[in-house]
């Protein structure tokens, strides 16, 4: 049995975490501490787990830490987790500079610890099909690949800069860009993007339309614009649209759903029953602390590192004006 | 550069007279040849009276179902007594034949892409400006209906102020010509599907700033049948879009848009949109039928008649086909360099 706990709620995708870890044999949840003992407290009563008052006190009950808070404390809290020999599971983006999360790669490293990045996607069975269709030649050679990843601004700190890094491009550029890291076996070479505030008029960017370079002879856009507006039935999407030299392939990975209209709540909706990724990777997280190696899906620290870097790039072509290549740290 | 038309006559006196006034040809009888001359014959006051084509069969078969005279001489076009041409031939050829037209006080319609180069484009237009005759562009998709209403929402401000845009034009390689796959005469897939969104993009959203862009199109050739470009456009007005022209899809294909603002979404998938579909052992197809006078290509033509006969202003304009040449080319050539392209 590992023991896990939770270190900040900050993050919405805390709940689906903490509710998928509660279906995993293997594992249990020993508490919640926060850098806000008011969040600790909702998250608390929410989850209805134990409350840790002091840091300290919380990594010694614990074989490993999953990290949901807001991204400028990733790294403080996975260097403490890490320091205390824990192995850890962070929210995406790994950090807000390529700087903070190549301290948390070495860190871990050192260590001796794992750390793996939440890129849950990986984990989805449609983008799992995808990949094994792409590597079979199904579609021929790969040559192109068209992504999206956008969704409602979900406000609160995500359009604090201060607190998030950065808005649309920080918070969705990473998922699509570790997605076709994954499939295409290669790294990012350069990025151009173009990015506004058009949608919300914030001092936050809300639009973002980022083109990759990849090292190996293909290209890629992603749309990590937040442009799903209120009044849109589902948070957002994941897409992939693969140009091969024998066909295309098509992912929508949210697409198992029905549509609910619903006059109670004066809304129209969609209920997915798709397959939680969520459950695969908490799952993958807890396989990999049983056997003491990162699971074969699982994204890592430097996967996580990677993205940020690509992060890193794409806003600075935005000053350039050109594509800008990505500065791989080693 | 926009040139005043002045008309005499009505479009009504003319509907009013014994047999149509508006002698038709066509020049090149392929497919978009064929459809010119149906979407032609639509029209009440015209007739298609000519088809060209160097190939005989191609010209005498869309000849006799449309009881008109086939030739192989674009001269005898020009010498005969025609008022209205429609070009759709292989886009390397456009301007020589477009000037022609023209020079010879024949009205043009000029299918897409209007040229290769802006060059060629300008020298089209110098050409409509000294005949006084009107020259349009096939920059047909301005006239279907769910490209026309994204239109009209955005004008009244359905979606607030645009910020966001993605758009993409889906086929199959058209493997019924044998030119498309040379890049100096076809412009690959950016040219040929991409101009449509250009086109549409230009008309909704404004000029475009700068451009960055990637294809497949540095491959394209009798080895390679197969194109697709991602295009991010900057215009002016600070919108950001996103264009695909896919020559990719093996058999069956689309074409959607969105247009997300701060005030909503407009989105658009021609997959959603079927009305009919059937179901038999031998095929199953979806489909989305039109009345015949809200056919697109029935729309365009339909539209220039009028412009010539009664002298309603040109839905599309040499400077509308030039605009769209300009960024087409700007993409092409940010695709070959990797570098962003400043209009």
């Amino acid at each position: 049995m590992k023991n896990i706990v939770l270190l900040s709620s900050a993050h919405l995708h805390a709940d689906a975490y903490i509710h998928e870890l509660s279906t995993v044999s293997d594992a249990r949840i020993v508490g919640v501490y926060d850098n806000d003992p008011a969040r600790a407290e909702a998250a608390g009563t929410r989850y209805g787990i134990p409350v840790f008052l002091a840091l300290d006190a919380a990594l010694d009950a614990s074989d490993a830490a999953i990290i949901c808070s807001e991204n400028i404390h990733h790294e403080m809290f996975a260097l403490e987790a890490i320091k205390a020999g824990k192995h850890v599971l962070c929210e995406k983006p790994l950090a807000t500079t390529p700087e903070a999360a190549l301290r948390m790669v070495n860190a871990a490293d050192t260590a001796g610890v794992l750390l793996m990045t939440a890129f849950p996607c990986r984990f989805s069975p449609a983008y799992q099909q995808f990949k094994q269709l792409v590597n079979s030649g199904a579609i021929g050679d790969l040559r192109a690949l068209r992504g999206t990843n956008q969704g409602m601004c979900p406000g609160g700190w995500f359009v604090q800069k201060e607190l998030s890094g950065g808005g649309a491009v920080t918070d969705h550029t990473v998922h699509v860009t570790d997605l076709l890291r994954d499939l295409t076996g290669s790294e990012v070479e350069s990025v151009y993007c173009e990015l506004g505030n058009g949608l919300l008029h914030g001092d936050f960017e809300d639009t973002g339309v980022v083109t990759l370079e990849f090292e190996k002879d293909v290209f890629a856009t992603l749309d990590a614009s937040w442009s799903r507006p209120k009044s849109f039935t589902t948070w957002g999407n994941v897409t992939l649209y693969a140009v091969g030299s024998k066909g295309t392939l098509e992912m929508d990975m949210f697409n198992q759903e029905g549509m609910l209209y619903s006059d109670i709540k004066g809304k129209v909706g969609v209920q997915n029953w798709g397959s939680s990724i969520d459950r695969g990777m908490v799952a993958a997280f807890v396989e990999s602390l049983l056997s003491g190696t990162l699971h074969e899906k699982a994204a890592s620290g430097t996967d996580g590192l990677r993205a940020v870097e690509v992060v890193e790039a794409a806003y600075a072509s935005t000053i350039a004006l050109q594509p800008a290549k990505v500065n791989h740290r080693t | 550069m926009r040139v005043v038309y002045r008309r005499q006559r009505s479009a009504d006196t003319i509907i009013g007279m014994n047999g149509p006034t508006l002698k038709v040809a066509i020049i090149g009888a392929g497919v978009m040849g064929q459809q010119h001359a149906r979407s032609w014959t639509q029209v009440p006051y015209a007739t298609v009276t000519t088809i060209c084509d160097f190939n005989h069969d191609a010209a005498n078969k869309l000849a006799t179902e449309f009881h008109a005279v086939a030739t192989a001489s674009i001269d005898s076009v020009l010498a005969s007594d025609v008022d209205v041409v429609s070009v759709c031939i292989p886009t390397c050829f456009h301007t020589d034949t477009a000037v022609k037209v023209l020079e010879s006080g024949k009205h043009l319609l000029l299918e897409k892409p209007m040229a290769l180069t802006v060059e060629d484009c300008h020298t089209i237009e110098a050409a409509a400006e000294a005949s006084g005759k009107l020259l349009t562009i096939g920059q047909v998709v301005r006239f279907f209906p769910e490209y026309e209403n994204a239109k009209r929402a955005v004008d009244a401000g359905a979606v607030g102020t645009p910020a966001v845009v993605r758009c993409r034009r889906g086929g199959i390689f058209p493997l019924w010509g044998t030119w498309f796959h040379d890049v100096n005469k076809s412009g690959g897939a950016i040219y040929d599907v991409g101009i449509h969104e250009i086109d549409w993009l230009l008309w909704l959203f404004g000029p475009v700033e700068r451009v960055y862009a990637r294809s497949l199109t540095e491959s394209l050739g009798e080895d390679c049948k197969q194109d697709f470009a991602l295009v991010t456009l900057r215009h002016k007005s600070g919108v950001i879009s996103h264009m695909e022209a896919c020559w990719a899809d093996p058999v069956v294909s689309y074409n959607a848009f969105e247009i997300a603002g701060d005030g909503g979404l407009l989105t658009h998938d021609s997959r959603n949109n079927a009305t009919l579909f059937i179901s038999t052992a031998e095929k199953q197809e979806a489909m989305s039928p039109l009345a015949d006078a809200d056919e697109p290509y029935n729309k365009q033509i339909a539209a220039f008649a009028k412009s010539i006969v009664d002298g309603t202003p040109l839905a599309v304009t040499g400077a509308d086909g030039r605009a769209a040449i300009a960024v087409a080319a700007a993409a092409l050539e940010s695709s070959r360099t990797r570098k962003v392209v400043t209009l």
